[in-house]
């Protein structure tokens, strides 16, 4: 293990700097016995490795993760949550190497749903993207660090995204077990409701929504956020790919009442999630001969009155309830995606030492 | 106050088996192209097949994409270029 010797808390703050430890935000100093705590509780080879992040391709050793964790200010219970967001950005379908790179302002957005949003303490109501809780927020940095320290993803060297945005920093979520009419978003991906599991998806930072939900029709809320989803300069109009709509809880209740699954609230907003032609053919961010450009999903493209729409497939939007209640204003956050070739939403499971 | 010892949180780079191999040109090599349809560089993709046809003629053997611009080159790809090519050139854009 490598390892750093100074003489005081101060000369440990500054030493991270000057190391390039951290992206601007202060860390924690990864003192040596801070991180066999968290090697001790997770109770792995601290040299095995979870993979390897790009660009840089560091390998993802235990032993650089939790050194990670200690510096975002994870407890060691976090961790587990942490290991399950690298197994997920390490999937093929993430094409982390891409999401790292890009010029687009994509960040993985971690999503934690199941039992370990209230074991954990995770804030799923109000200002769920913002602070408030210290299990959102570190889990978010470490995985941010590791992106930084392991994967190399530095700004304007590596990370060659033009705006980025705030997710770079922390862009942790959680949905509320409690508020969530619907079915849990790792049960839709394949787990038990019993377990707990971590979503990855790569997306825009998000996009408030007020749909009224509170005083409004179903028809007049599916009208709002479609209409709100698909503006065409975002990167999911242009280029498919998965996307993330965050339902406030008042907004799913209130269509929940009215008889909307999960299922059938996805088919509405397919249905109305969709611009003419002679709109979106203003928008050349994606060229007509790009395999991912929308002209290759119509029949028509060249008829100006014909419908392009933002979700290619069903399947492509996730649906997640987090979010304080309001007022009646119904709010909702909208994150879109990358494109159809990465930052593809994956799943893993987080798993605890026994 | 005892002196602190911190870990360092940086990744080692993997190891890996690749290496370079400089290609000596001739003009009988035989050559592919393999874009990463990065949309930034449609048109100096498009130029570059232009000039190489151009000033190369046939020896300009495949003129291959990508579909997904951040994945790796699907293996047959791969493959048809190692069969009929002997050098590629490959990219670009971001």
């Amino acid at each position: 293990m490598k390892t750093i010797e100074v003489s005081s808390i101060e000369e440990a703050i500054e030493r991270a700097y000057t190391e390039g430890w951290t992206d601007g935000l202060p860390v924690v100093p990864p003192e040596l016995p801070l991180v066999q705590k968290g090697l001790d509780y997770l109770r792995v080879d601290p040299q095995e490795s979870l993979g390897v992040i790009p660009p840089k391709h560091g390998l993802a050793t235990y032993e650089k993760i939790v050194t990670n964790c200690v510096m975002a200010g994870c407890r060691p219970e976090h961790m587990p949550v942490v290991i399950a967001a690298v197994r997920a950005m390490l999937q093929d379908r993430f094409s982390l190497n891409g999401v790292q790179a890009t010029t687009n302002s994509v960040a993985p957005l971690v999503i934690v749903s199941g039992p370990v949003v209230e074991q954990l303490g995770f804030n799923s109501r109000w200002g769920v993207f913002g602070g408030g809780s210290r299990a959102n927020a570190t889990v978010g940095r470490a995985v941010r660090l590791i992106l930084w320290n392991i994967g190399g993803g530095y700004p304007g060297k590596i990370d060659m995204s033009t705006m980025g945005h705030p997710g770079k920093y922390t862009f942790c979520i959680a949905e509320d077990r409690e508020w969530n009419p619907w079915s849990p978003l790792h049960v839709e991906r394949g787990l038990a409701a019993d377990d707990s599991a971590v979503t990855v998806v790569a997306t825009d930072g998000p996009h408030q929504i007020g749909t009224g939900s509170g005083y409004a029709s179903a028809e007049e809320v599916l009208a709002v956020l479609a209409d709100s989803m698909m503006t065409i300069g975002n990167s999911t109009m242009n280029a498919g790919g998965d996307m993330v709509l965050v339902v406030g809880p008042m907004t799913a209740r209130a269509l929940a009442d009215r008889g909307y699954t999960k299922e059938s609230f996805r088919l509405a907003l397919q249905e109305r999630a969709r611009k003419p032609v002679r709109l979106v053919r203003q928008c050349l961010f994606y060229q007509p001969s790009h395999p991912y450009h929308w002209s290759h999903i119509l029949k028509d493209p060249t008829d100006p009155d014909a419908m392009v729409p933002l979700i290619r497939d069903v399947k492509q939007l996730v649906i997640t309830v987090a979010g304080g209640m309001g007022s009646g204003t119904g709010f909702c956050s909208f994150c879109p995606g990358w494109h159809q070739g990465g930052g593809l939403a994956c799943t893993e499971k987080i798993i605890f030492p026994n | 106050m005892a002196n602190l010892i911190l870990c360092d949180p940086i990744g080692e780079a993997a190891k890996t088996k690749k290496q370079s191999v400089a290609i000596r040109w001739s003009p009988n090599k035989r050559i592919a192209t393999l874009f990463n349809n990065h949309v930034s560089s449609y048109r100096f993709w498009k130029r570059l097949e232009e000039l190489l046809k151009e000033r190369l003629g046939g020896s300009v053997v495949a003129t291959l994409a990508k579909e997904n611009t951040f994945a790796p080159a699907p293996q047959e790809m791969i493959t048809e270029i190692a069969e009929t090519a002997d050098l590629a050139i490959v990219g670009v854009g971001a």
